[in-house]
């Protein structure tokens, strides 16, 4: 086995990526290996990386998504929409009856099952995605690779961002929003929601291992108008200048799609990116990718914000 | 017995051996991240099989006090509560965050002071013990939100806090098993390739109860240098697991570290086998007494002393705050 970088660097934990053994070596491998293809993805100027022929093709304007996976702690509805995960947590948790529950803990616990959904499909996809929510300031909220800081409602409402932890190194969460959590070996998502005046609701996802031609469903994380991006793998099975990608997509409704390619070295770096319109239901977005580096990027697809969307294959050829 | 050496390599640096995968799938088919020891560079078949068959299980260890208790300043802060004072007893981080944080019965409520205490602790001992390794850990209630799934792979049933303390005792999911743990105490549970922690504490009459969990995902390398925690929940603590891994092929070998502690106390020291850690190979107790204290003791194996899961646990909780400079050196 081998991967794209070290378990830990700089004290963050790695967002570690399965690599073909040709990885890195790719000069000793290709035919013209005369020196004039490089070995190493980061002698090649960015500006090499080409992407043509971006297609949609629309198969079913229903958007019905199957083979959704639970939390497996609860038996809450199998959908994508936050607002039956709401409506679901409301009336099984107990906010009147119990004086030791309050209301933060609804939304919480909709994200709870919500996230830990998505984190089970990306499993079932070969891979590790770790996630956590509820409320950062008391009694704090943290996963395997990042942590919220400890803050109150007000304050994060007074500074317009909550603040997340990751080795060290501190990264700002808009208040009612989301953002990327990118390091150059980590790749995660973070939101702030459901402020009150101590409570708030903090969400994080981090990809512990990423997944590599997934083809069974994964939704985008998807929490009270915020939606997450899901991280594959852009992987070819062979050194190859042109790849051919199909991105399978149901959607809840027509929407643009954004699509960042990531250095698989350094994932703050974005070798490409374009964004494509998908139509409500399901589609097969297909592209070219033409690249001298050969190396296997991370790709990162992100719907907009308060859609429903499913990931429901991703696949690179070779 | 048979040996599990996983070889990988990291693209620009090289190879590195380890005995379990990044990631596994577990029967049910689900996707699990096994407990790793990094293995050193010199081991090989005979290491991991008769090495490990062939370790004395008579451990001899020498204790001899050094010097005083180590301050409570020496221990890191928590990333998440990075202004609580440094602690490794929860208890006494309780009124901090009670002060901080009074109960309205409106947002926050009782047992949130107690998890957000567990996690101040958790997430400073995560810190010392980080340093090269990975061991994950999350507190909360497990009922509803159930906010403690930020531990992957070790979980418990989400049940309500009253029925964990009238029937004694609270579920606890692991990779390839369920487990009970006994209300107001705390278990380590070992798979055969995953390593995993679970603590409970519920109160009768109450809906909410704090649960935490740990889970090795890269135990920490000897040499450890800096100091690390035992957290401490008032009746019971986590253990300090490492990897106790021989520099050098040797068929005898020096192991030491320091403990310290603010009161005579006894501790479990005990190893298990790298390619099955269900298989203990050896343990015994020592008392140390108050103040820091060197242990040190010889293994022997043949053909090879072998890295092995190691460890370390206070008999009681209260008093035993860190360990500090676990060595091995190969004679």
């Amino acid at each position: 086995m081998k991967y794209n970088i070290q378990t830990k660097v700089d004290g963050i934990d790695s967002s570690m990526m399965r690599v073909p053994e040709w990885s890195g070596t790719v000069q000793n491998l290709m035919p013209a290996s005369s020196g004039t293809i490089p070995d190493n993805i980061t002698d090649i100027a960015d500006d090499t990386n080409r992407i043509r022929g971006i297609s949609v093709a629309s198969e079913s304007s229903e958007f019905n998504p199957s083979g959704l996976m639970g939390s497996g702690i609860y038996d809450e509805p199998l959908s994508t929409d936050p607002s039956k995960l709401m409506s679901w947590a409301r009336e099984t948790t107990p906010v009147e009856e119990e004086p030791d529950v309050t209301d933060w803990m609804v939304p919480a616990k909709a994200y709870v099952a919500t996230l830990k959904a998505r984190s089970n499909e990306y499993k079932r996809a070969g891979s590790s995605l770790s996630v956590a929510a509820g409320d950062p300031f008391t009694p704090g909220v943290s996963n395997s690779q990042m942590g919220f800081k400890s803050e109150r409602g007000q304050t994060i409402s007074e500074n317009g961002s909550g603040t997340v932890i990751a080795g060290g190194n501190e990264f700002d969460v808009p208040i009612n929003g989301n953002t990327e959590i990118v390091t150059p070996n980590m790749l995660g998502w973070a939101a702030a929601t459901d402020i009150q005046d101590k409570q708030w609701v903090g969400s994080l996802m981090s990809v512990e291992d990423i997944t590599l031609d997934p083809s069974q469903p994964i939704a985008f994380p998807s929490i009270s108008g915020q939606t997450g991006p899901l991280f594959v793998g852009h992987s070819q099975s062979r050194p190859s200048l042109i790849s051919r990608v199909s991105v399978g997509v149901q959607s809840s409704q027509k929407q643009t799609l954004q699509f960042k390619f990531r250095n698989s070295s350094d994932y703050t770096t974005v070798m490409n990116s374009f964004s494509k319109d998908v139509p409500k239901g399901k589609s097969t977005l297909s592209f070219r990718m033409i690249s001298l580096s050969l190396e296997p990027m991370a790709a990162e697809i992100m719907p907009e914000d308060g859609t429903q969307a499913v990931l429901t294959d991703y696949s690179v050829r070779p | 017995m048979v040996d599990r050496i996983f070889r990988e390599s990291i693209k620009g640096i090289g190879e590195r051996l380890f005995n379990n995968p990044f990631t596994r799938t577990n029967r049910d088919g689900v996707r699990y991240r096994p407990t790793r020891m990094r293995l050193p560079s010199w081991v090989d078949r005979d290491t991991m099989t008769e090495g490990v068959d062939g370790f004395s299980s008579s451990i001899d260890i020498n204790v001899e006090r050094v010097d005083e208790a180590r301050p409570l300043s020496i221990l890191r802060n928590s990333p998440m509560f990075p202004n609580v004072s440094k602690e490794f007893r929860t208890g006494n981080l309780l009124q901090e965050f009670k002060d901080r944080s009074p109960s309205d019965g409106v947002e926050i409520v009782d047992w949130m002071h107690i998890s957000a205490s567990e996690a101040a602790v958790m997430s400073g001992w995560e810190s010392e013990y980080n340093e090269n390794s990975q061991v994950n850990t999350t507190s909360g209630d497990p009922t509803a939100p159930h906010d403690i799934i930020g531990v992957s792979d070790f979980n418990f049933e989400p049940t309500p806090g009253r029925d964990v303390a009238s029937s004694g005792s609270a579920t606890f999911r692991t990779p390839d098993q369920t487990v009970e743990i006994a209300n107001n105490s705390g278990k380590a549970v070992y798979g055969k390739d995953n390593v995993g922690w679970g603590g409970v504490d519920a109160r009768p009459g109450s809906y909410q109860w704090n649960g935490k969990v740990a889970q090795f995902l890269d135990l920490g390398q000897t040499p450890i240098e800096n100091p690390v925690r035992f957290p401490d929940f008032g009746k019971y603590t986590i253990p300090n697991i490492f990897n106790q891994s021989p520099p050098s092929s040797s068929d005898q070998a020096t192991v030491s570290f320091a403990i310290s502690s603010e009161a005579g106390q006894d501790m479990d020291i005990a190893f298990r086998d790298p390619n099955d850690y269900t298989n203990p190979v050896a343990q015994n107790t020592v008392s140390v007494p108050e103040g820091t204290s060197e242990l040190e003791f010889n293994v022997t194996a043949n053909p090879e002393v072998p890295p092995l899961l190691a460890e370390v646990k206070p008999t009681e909780a209260g008093s035993v705050q860190s360990i500090e400079a676990y060595t091995v050196e190969s004679q």
